[in-house]
């Protein structure tokens, strides 16, 4: 069973003569341990996709689930809940609260769901310290540089053993360096049993991922094929045609 | 392509064996390109033709035989180095070409044929990117010139989103006066560029 | 995953529980801090506020007599003033059955002055009278010879330690300066018991078992402090009180603003906080919690400034107060209502905002951008009802006011209150004229003035808040005007700086009228005691006065006749005299500017409309001396002359030479 599924979605926006298709129909399933990047350009809904899977939005037609559960019967505090304890969201910038320190950051969302402050704390290093931050846990975001704030919204997105990351333009603000690392540490979430969803304009790091979909004015249009397994190298006859 | 200066490059680390040449040059590269013996060996004996480099003709075997770089082929190393190469004049780009032909043809769906190059393109990248992080294939040479593909990629990628926005503006736009054809204004080559 | 979703649920609390509300806290008291510039100015109003409602309820509470003023310790307290053997036999009774402090009075004049000072007698300290004397320097009275006096009266007669004074035909020597704390005004000069020979009054403080109170209460009327605090209504307390809830209301409203602001710039952290799953509650605590810290920090400062103010203070307020106020005498209830009352307004200003935050989109949330205004269409036609009705019976009971000044009451009230739901209502459209006016402004004033346009939220409350404020000037400025405009119950200026109001009454028993003899000297007219002084000495007597001043001397004569009548709900007060030619020469006033059919002329603006006066006299028609009911007249002609004093207690209304014969009134002559 696939960790996050969409199907049939649509969102418009506005009434009547100023209705505006954000996305239209679309159709996405992701595995566990598997990274799926959506290309497209600007204004061909990615982003609005990324918030409808996050529950953050609601969508006009369509069924999202998440981990077999469907989101459009949940109350407002159940999505919240869902929120704290399976799903998790990097934004390109400003991921972090401005009065808290790193590690104050990355265990808000257990602490939210009940986990005293002596044990999300010690969750939350040790969140940091698998994306090598440990010794920037007690620094505010405005001592950090900017890759490392979004290692540390990283380090928020995964802790608590969550199921699904979801990023949007998660490297968008960072030089190449980097924006690599960011998504390495996603593709090393992935190898953990993480389902991510990264949404990108850039093909290099849209390279990282298993599966590329493809976006247009709010429709998915194409996705690329999974690589070649071994032994389908070997029989060049079920190769597929570059 | 110039092998020429990378045995340059070799052979200044210190004298060397045919056979050695040709391992390093290989390593060296991250074998992603591989090299044919044959043109390893030809291009030696025109460094030497050329007094670049030189041999002691003791051995007839090529591969036994030591080479070691002359002055005249330091400088050339050196010279060869600084002077970025001669990109003046754009190469014949078989994609571009496609494109062209397509967004004329009238029954062609343009955006359809740069949506398949696209995909292609995105699929290999995501082979490069994978083969990049495999570990045990990861050596900084390596990553250097996969870096390099996947770079060049990238900006056939950017080419094909940027004519895919120009095609849809033209065509919600009026069609403008179609003048003569004013041939590519060239670039002037800059005197010394390397080929 | 998915099992441990759907069992966890019901292990851990729904909304995070006590861990998720300490979580929020903790980031709301770090924002605090972090920003507190941004809060700054609601911080310093509630700062404001609370010190303020410190500094004045402890100044307001302080400023009367204290309670036991008089009292001392003593729980009970009786006087006599004429009586000395009533004194006597009730001292003795109360003596059988409990304890008794007797202080003796008796009154002197100060020469040259119409101030007086008492020959008390009284134990130093006694059982009772602790609070209400102390030792300044000296040493109290201990023999029939010695006197110890206050400040006042030492400097009235050049007194000083070791002087010998002589009052009372005895001579004393000075021993000592006392003071009365509770009345630092009382001019008193202390000598032991038994000294005082003539009281003019007895005062007793004793404490019997109550029980026996109604046995002793048939020969005398026994106070306690409690009644002499019931016949005044005006608790300071109360005040105080009501000004804060008042002023906390304001602050309340005008913090409104603010706290919308506060939250709006913090929609994108609020928008992050939900995405990574925090409530609606949890929003809102966040919000609040930020208002409540707000509000402790302004009452723990404003506590802070409030009591610097009081101790620096409190010197100078006991001088003007006369009695001393010990340091801690502040209104500790009030203090701490004013800092509960400051955080609760802070918690509620800043509810409002958090609940309409949590109302806002995630998405949008998120984005930062502030949320385009709601357009709200309303029309402008129940203000417009409401400010009709107001003004027409506010109006109506202006009408009304003329007759006898009880009616119109409740129209007034009336007017008042839907003045308020008119001028709420018509507020939105009045914002947005604001934002019309704007095109002509300067760029800086536009910019405000099409935000405060725009964005009403923000400025609404703020608005209604000023509103408000000046809502209650205006009406202390109606109520004080109503209350001066009345020419009856007459409050004019004081007498002007060249004018001297010589009262030359009989003097208080014991006192000395002077006068200068041929060697320039001041020699004593009478001898106290025994004689009053005639009318003629003491016209003498004032005619030296008037030539020392090198004053011109107006002898005031007053009718047997005095004006009467009510209008507003006050009636006729102040003294009439009689227009003789001096008095009308004086002020300037020609023969011919004056009505001859007038019966009283008068500088009160007004009072020639007024109707349903009275003028009551006695006739002289049976002859000097004898004052018979004589008869009044309605309605007496009266004619406004702006020459006459305006002051209280110059000789602003005067009665004609013409009404004195055309109704046969008498001089009175018993002054």
């Amino acid at each position: 069973m696939s960790m996050l599924e969409l199907r049939h979605v649509s969102k418009s926006y506005g009434e009547g003569a100023n209705e505006v298709d954000a996305i239209s129909d679309i159709d996405l399933s992701v595995e566990r341990g598997s990274l799926v990047a959506i290309m497209g350009p600007s204004g061909s809904g990615k982003s609005t996709l990324l918030t409808i899977a996050g529950s953050l939005e609601e969508p006009t037609t369509g069924e999202v689930s998440i981990d077999g559960v469907r989101l459009s019967g949940m109350s407002r505090n159940d999505k919240a809940r869902l929120r704290r304890r399976s799903v998790g969201y990097v934004f390109q910038d400003f991921n972090l609260l401005a009065g808290l320190t790193a590690v104050e950051n990355v265990s808000l969302p257990l602490e939210l769901d009940g986990t005293s402050m002596k044990k999300a704390r010690t969750k939350g290093l040790a969140a940091l310290e698998g994306l090598g931050l440990g010794d920037r846990a007690e620094n505010y975001p405005d001592q950090l540089s900017g890759g490392e704030r979004q290692r540390v919204a990283i380090a928020r997105a995964v802790v608590g053993d969550r199921s699904l990351l979801l990023a949007d333009e998660p490297s968008g603000a960072l030089d190449s360096v980097n924006g690599e690392a960011v998504m390495r540490m996603i593709l090393a979430a992935c190898h953990g049993g993480v389902a991510a969803v990264v949404v990108t304009h850039d093909a290099k790091l849209a390279s990282w991922a298993d599966r590329v979909v493809f976006l247009r004015d709010g429709r998915a249009v194409d996705e690329t094929l999974p690589p070649p397994t071994p032994e389908e190298l070997l029989n060049p006859n079920t190769a597929n045609p570059a | 392509m110039s092998i020429r200066h990378s045995l340059l490059a070799l052979l200044s680390e210190g004298p060397k064996y045919g056979f050695q040449l040709r391992q390093e040059f290989e390593t060296s590269t991250g074998e992603v390109w591989p090299l044919n013996v044959g043109q390893v060996y030809t291009t030696l004996q025109r460094l030497e033709r050329d007094g670049l480099a030189q041999s002691d003709d003791v051995e007839e075997d090529e591969r036994q035989k030591n080479y070691r770089i002359t002055p005249e082929g330091g400088e050339e190393l050196s010279q060869w180095l600084r002077t970025p190469p001669d990109l003046s004049e754009p190469p014949r780009d078989e994609l571009v070409i496609k494109v062209l032909v397509a967004s004329r043809l009238p029954d062609v769906d343009v955006y359809d044929v740069i949506q398949v190059h696209r995909r292609y393109i995105v699929q290999l990248m995501q082979q490069w990117t994978r083969m990049k992080e495999d570990e045990s294939h990861f050596d900084l040479a390596f990553a250097l010139a996969v870096d390099a593909e996947l770079y060049r990629l990238d900006s056939v990628i950017r080419w094909l989103d940027s004519a895919d926005g120009r095609l849809r503006r033209a065509a919600t736009e009026p069609a403008p006066e179609i003048e003569s054809h004013v041939a590519l204004p060239s670039i002037r080559r800059r005197n010394g560029a390397h080929r | 995953m998915m099992d441990d979703f759907r069992v966890a649920s019901g292990r851990r609390p729904s909304d995070g529980g006590l861990p998720a509300r300490r979580a929020v806290t903790r980031w709301a008291w770090r924002l605090f801090r972090r920003e507190w510039r941004q809060q700054f100015l609601i911080l310093a109003l509630i700062t404001v506020a609370v010190a303020a409602t410190i500094l004045g309820s402890s100044v307001a509470v302080n400023d009367p007599p204290p309670k036991d003023a008089g009292f001392g310790t003593a729980p009970y307290s009786s006087s006599f003033t004429s009586d000395n053997t009533k004194a006597q036999t009730f001292i003795a009774k109360v003596q059988q059955l409990g304890t008794a402090q007797v202080i003796e009075n008796q009154t002197f004049s100060i020469p040259g002055s119409i101030n007086t000072y008492q020959l008390r007698s009284q134990p130093a300290p006694g059982p009772f009278g602790g609070p209400m004397l102390t030792l300044v320097s000296g040493h109290y009275p201990s023999g029939a010879n010695q006197v110890a006096v206050t400040s006042g009266v030492e400097s009235a007669f050049h007194l000083s330690l070791g002087k010998s004074w002589q009052v009372g035909g005895v001579t004393r020597e000075v021993v000592g300066i006392v003071q009365n704390p509770q009345s630092l005004l009382d001019a008193f000069a202390l000598v032991v018991a038994g000294q005082v020979t003539n009281p003019s009054q007895v005062t007793v403080l004793f404490n019997v078992p109550a029980g026996d109170i109604r046995s002793l209460s048939k020969g005398a009327s026994i106070i306690t402090p409690a009644s002499v605090a019931a016949s005044n209504p005006l608790n300071p307390e109360t005040i105080s009180l009501v000004a804060l809830v008042l002023g906390m209301l304001l602050i309340a409203l005008v913090s409104i603003g603010g706290f919308t602001v506060l939250a709006q710039r913090r929609m994108r952290s609020i928008g992050m906080l939900e995405s990574i799953g925090a409530t609606d509650r949890h929003v809102r605590l966040v919000v609040s919690a930020n208002g409540t810290v707000v509000g402790i920090a302004g009452a723990i400062l404003g506590l802070i400034v409030g009591l610097a103010g009081w101790l620096a203070y409190r010197p100078s307020f006991e001088q003007s107060a006369h009695h001393l106020i010990g340091i801690f005498a502040l209104p500790w209830l009030v203090v701490i209502l004013a800092m509960v009352l400051a955080v609760l307004a802070a918690y509620f200003a800043s509810s409002r905002p958090a609940r309409a935050i949590t109302k806002v989109p995630i998405v949008h949330a998120l984005s930062g951008r502030p949320a385009p205004p709601r357009q709200i269409h309303r029309s402008m036609v129940p203000g417009i009802v409401f400010l009709v009705a107001a003004f027409l019976l506010l109006g109506y009971a202006g009408g009304t006011g003329g007759g006898d000044g009880n009616g119109g009451a409740p129209e007034l009230l009336l007017g008042l209150l839907l003045l308020m739901p008119g001028l709420i209502l018509l507020a939105p459209f009045f914002l947005s004229l604001t934002g019309r006016v704007a095109r002509r402004a300067p760029i800086a004033a536009r910019l405000a003035l099409r935000d405060l346009a725009r964005y009403r939220a923000r400025s609404g409350s703020a608005l209604s808040a000023i509103s408000i404020g000046v809502l209650i000037a205006v009406i202390v400025i109606l109520a004080s005007a109503s209350r001066f405009s009345n020419v009856l119950d007459y409050a004019g200026p004081n007498l002007a700086s060249n004018q001297l109001a010589l009262h030359t009454g009989f003097p208080p028993q014991g006192g000395v009228v002077v006068h200068r003899n041929g060697k320039g000297q001041l020699v004593p007219v009478s001898h106290p005691k025994t004689e009053t002084a005639s009318s003629a000495q003491l016209a003498v007597g004032a005619a030296q006065i008037a030539k020392g001043l090198d004053a011109q001397l107006i002898a005031l004569e007053s009718p047997n006749a005095n004006l009467s009548g009510r209008q507003g709900g006050r009636s006729w007060s102040g003294q009439i005299y009689v227009a003789t030619p001096r008095l009308l020469r004086a002020f300037g006033i020609s023969a011919s500017e004056i009505d001859p059919k007038a019966d009283v002329l008068t500088s009160r603006p007004g009072l020639s409309g007024v109707s349903g006066l009275n003028m009551d006299f006695s006739s002289a028609k049976q002859g000097p001396g004898q004052n018979s009911p004589g008869g009044g007249i309605r309605n007496p002609l009266i004619q406004e002359i702006s020459a006459l004093p305006s002051g209280t207690s110059a000789p602003n209304t005067v009665i004609t030479e013409y009404a004195m014969k055309k109704f046969h009134i008498s001089e009175d002559t018993t002054d």
